[in-house]
């Protein structure tokens, strides 16, 4: 198995992992489940982006990386306060 | 392959699997709170184990310090993040599961 392939399997573990979260996004019975299944869906989105970076070889895919992880961080504190704002699970 | 590459992609491979994990253990468990380990825990150390990975495997400095960058951040958000959406769910007044025992007092016999 060439490093490519392998690369391609991690990619579809990842997307795997988001799919995953995804049917708890639409099931969750609270919002803030969906909220966390969001939170995780774009963690598996910047690790998507790390692994596409390096089949590809463009470095300039890794400050994606960086820029995906610092607004997952405000839309998390965002959405929080929201759900503490409008007062139901 | 050589060496390296080798070790990244071990690296990487660890990282995928407890992604993988985080997103069953978000299906499987049963209430917001314990969701919120899956989301706050297994899902950091997947995402950092596959940035470090993809770093050590492009090789060079520049790939390196941006992956270092994003794997600090990630360490010390992620976990904020899941804690302050656990405390919103727990001050909206989100059920625990029935089988959970708030031992508060340090007293294991209370229910």
């Amino acid at each position: 198995m060439t490093l490519t392939q392998t690369l391609d399997l991690l990619l579809a573990g990842v997307l795997l992992a988001m799919a995953l979260a995804g049917i708890r996004l639409l099931r969750g019975p609270t919002q803030a489940d969906r909220v966390m299944a969001l939170d995780v869906m774009v963690i598996a989105a910047v690790a998507a982006v790390a692994l596409l970076a390096w089949r590809t070889g463009v470095t300039a895919l890794l400050d994606a990386a960086v820029a995906v992880a610092m607004v997952t961080f405000i839309s998390a504190v965002a959405l929080a306060w929201y759900l503490e704002k409008r007062g139901d699970p | 392959m050589n060496l390296p590459v080798l070790i990244a992609l071990i690296l990487a491979t660890f990282g995928v699997i407890m992604i993988l994990l985080a997103a069953v253990g978000l299906i499987r468990f049963s209430d917001v709170y314990m969701r919120s380990h899956a989301a706050g825990k297994a899902a950091t150390l997947g995402v950092c184990c596959v940035l470090l990975g993809a770093a050590f495997g492009m090789g060079g400095t520049g790939a390196l310090l941006r992956a270092l960058l994003a794997v600090v951040f990630l360490f010390v958000t992620i976990p904020v993040g899941a804690q302050l959406i656990a405390r919103a769910a727990l001050r909206n007044g989100a059920k625990p599961h029935p089988s959970t025992r708030m031992d508060l007092t340090g007293d294991c016999d209370a229910p």
